[in-house]
């Protein structure tokens, strides 16, 4: 039996997605102040508009919809849902206004793709897009990247074991510090500390790339957002082929690197706690599928002829492979290079690490390492028991969150259905792409994994001109990859309740 | 600003954290600069 949700809790989820939108009206009065002072009159209208209503919205429910109730931990599943939803909805309000989307939904793909740090773009003409409008866009990923850590760790906080066991498998003690506060300020104190050195870093390797410093500011501070928060907007068009430049990409890869690690590792390091890093299953999961997965795309790219030299293997393969595997979709080569160019096997690894992505509690997408790490624990569980006596007592045991931990069934379930729920994601979107005539599997399936997973990486298919029907289902994709199913299907069963539950006592 | 050991600022901490991340950027750097010249001298 399932219970229909009261007014109570219509308004209290109500009051908590005005207040994402009062923080999204925030977030647009930065750009709209750009605008002003580089009187981009245009963008300035778009996004005072976009402000305004976010405002005001929020400013009603902060006053009619206030309420003391407590939340649980199936309101804030639910909130969480929305928030994606309809925060995209209203971001995308300026950049339709903007005038440079071909219609509503192309804008709504536009501000989805940035508020789940996948990347990919709809915009006509990027490379003559306004300042104010390209740092909104860059700034979007940096809210929703930075936002999803803060709710996935809060979650763990107030939902417990249900909630944890079904986002990283095992993720009670994953809230790095006790309270909400102290891990919203943890989050923020890393990503304040690799804004100002990573802006710096990239500052100085366009200089020294000869770019004016105004311009290089500019870059430096979008390149930061896009690649701390695993994101892979781009300032231009041609992505990072734009720059020219090894120690820009390195410093790319730097902060593609660290925006990938979990926040309970970031916070073991800074604690001067290293060995997490080593110990940990995730970790370990990583290095050993980068490494697998980096040595098919070699050797799929030596046979199929496309580079011949180390350097290229590694600026050019190596740096997509790092691109993928953190889910920032960066690109060092034009969309139609992997399908024309790369051959078979090292698209295809391409696509396999796009799939597994980063870790949890990250800005990463992807199914996440710690499932596959579990996935693989359990086949090996399992297998034990079948050679081992009846009698044999089998642990399996793995070490995540700082702690060594017993692999338990219910563990093991949670992450092979998130895991399969990916795959099963990725298939349809592959096969609704087929459904056009347009693209071949290949491009399909590489393009479906890119944005179920929130990676970044075209072979292509997206483009302003893309089919509305694919862009719809994309768009659907990228907002369940983000919150990993669970608070969607919260959502939808919140809904069901509403229509078919009973009423409360 | 939280700190991350009581008895210390929070800079050192941070200067902690982000020099992990660097020997971590190294490690994983170098390993794919000697997995591509090593692939591109076994195919060679």
């Amino acid at each position: 039996m399932i219970l229909r949700p009261g007014a109570d809790d219509i308004r209290l989820i109500a009051f908590y997605v005005g207040k994402v939108l009062l923080g999204l009206g925030l977030v647009m009065l930065v750009p709209a102040m750009i605008a002003l002072v580089a009187q981009e009159w245009n963008s300035a209208t778009s996004f005072l508009v976009g402000a305004s209503l976010c405002v005001i919205i929020g400013a009603i429910s902060d006053a009619r919809l206030r309420t003391r109730r407590p939340l649980t931990w199936a309101h804030g599943m639910v909130i969480v849902a929305l928030a994606w939803l309809v925060g995209a909805v209203f971001a995308g309000i300026p950049m339709y206004l903007s005038g440079r989307f071909s219609d509503p939904l192309a804008a709504l793909f536009e501000a989805m793709s940035g508020l789940t740090t996948t990347g990919m773009s709809v915009i006509h003409d990027l490379d003559h897009t306004p300042m104010s409008e390209d740092l909104y866009r860059h700034l979007l990923q940096f809210a929703g990247g930075q936002g999803i850590v803060i709710v996935v760790l809060s979650l763990f906080a107030a939902g417990g074991a249900r909630i944890a066991s079904l986002y990283v498998s095992e993720a009670r003690d994953e809230r790095i510090l006790p309270n909400f506060i102290r891990t919203a300020r943890f989050i923020f104190a890393v990503a304040g500390t690799f804004l100002v050195l990573g802006t710096s870093a990239l500052f100085l390797a366009l200089l020294g790339a000869g770019f004016e410093p105004g311009r290089a500011f500019y870059h430096a501070i979008n390149l930061f957002f896009a690649s701390f928060d695993t994101g892979g907007f781009s300032v231009m068009q041609s992505s990072m082929i734009y720059y020219h430049s090894l120690s820009v990409e390195l410093i790319v890869m730097l902060l593609m690197i660290a925006g990938t690690l979990s926040f309970g590792l970031h916070f073991a390091l800074w604690h001067g706690d290293p060995r997490t890093l080593l110990r940990s299953l995730e970790s370990r999961t990583l290095a050993v599928t980068s490494t697998i997965f980096f040595a098919a795309v070699a050797f799929g790219l030596l046979r199929a002829g496309t580079y011949d030299s180390g350097e290229a293997l590694f600026r050019k393969g190596f740096f997509t492979l790092v691109s993928a595997v953190s889910s920032t979709g960066h690109q060092v080569n034009v969309g139609e290079t992997y399908l024309t160019d790369w051959g078979v096997l090292a698209p295809a690894a391409i696509v396999g690490a796009m799939a597994i992505g980063g870790m949890a509690s990250s800005t990463a997408g992807g199914i996440k390492a710690i499932r596959i790490g579990i996935a693989f624990k359990t086949l090996v569980h399992d297998i034990k028991r079948i050679l081992l006596p009846e009698s044999a007592l089998v642990v399996t045991t793995y070490h995540a969150g700082g702690k060594r931990r017993t692999l338990r069934d219910d563990t093991a379930r949670a992450a092979t259905t998130i895991l399969l729920l990916f795959l099963v994601t990725h298939l349809i979107g592959a096969m609704v792409g087929l459904l056009y005539g347009e693209f071949d599997i290949t491009q399909t399936l590489f393009e479906s994994v890119s944005v179920g997973s929130n990676i970044g990486v075209s072979i292509g298919v997206v483009s302003p001109d893309m089919p509305n029907g694919l862009m719809a289902v994309y768009v659907a994709m990228m907002w369940l990859g983000r919150l990993e199913y669970v608070a969607v299907f919260a959502l939808m069963g919140y809904l069901l309740s509403l229509a078919r539950g009973k009423a409360k006592g | 600003m939280h700190r991350t050991r009581p008895d210390e600022p929070w800079s050192r901490g941070a200067a902690r954290g982000v020099g992990f991340v660097v020997l971590l950027f190294g490690a994983v750097a170098a390993a794919g600069v000697a997995l591509s010249f090593g692939f591109a001298w076994l195919m060679g």
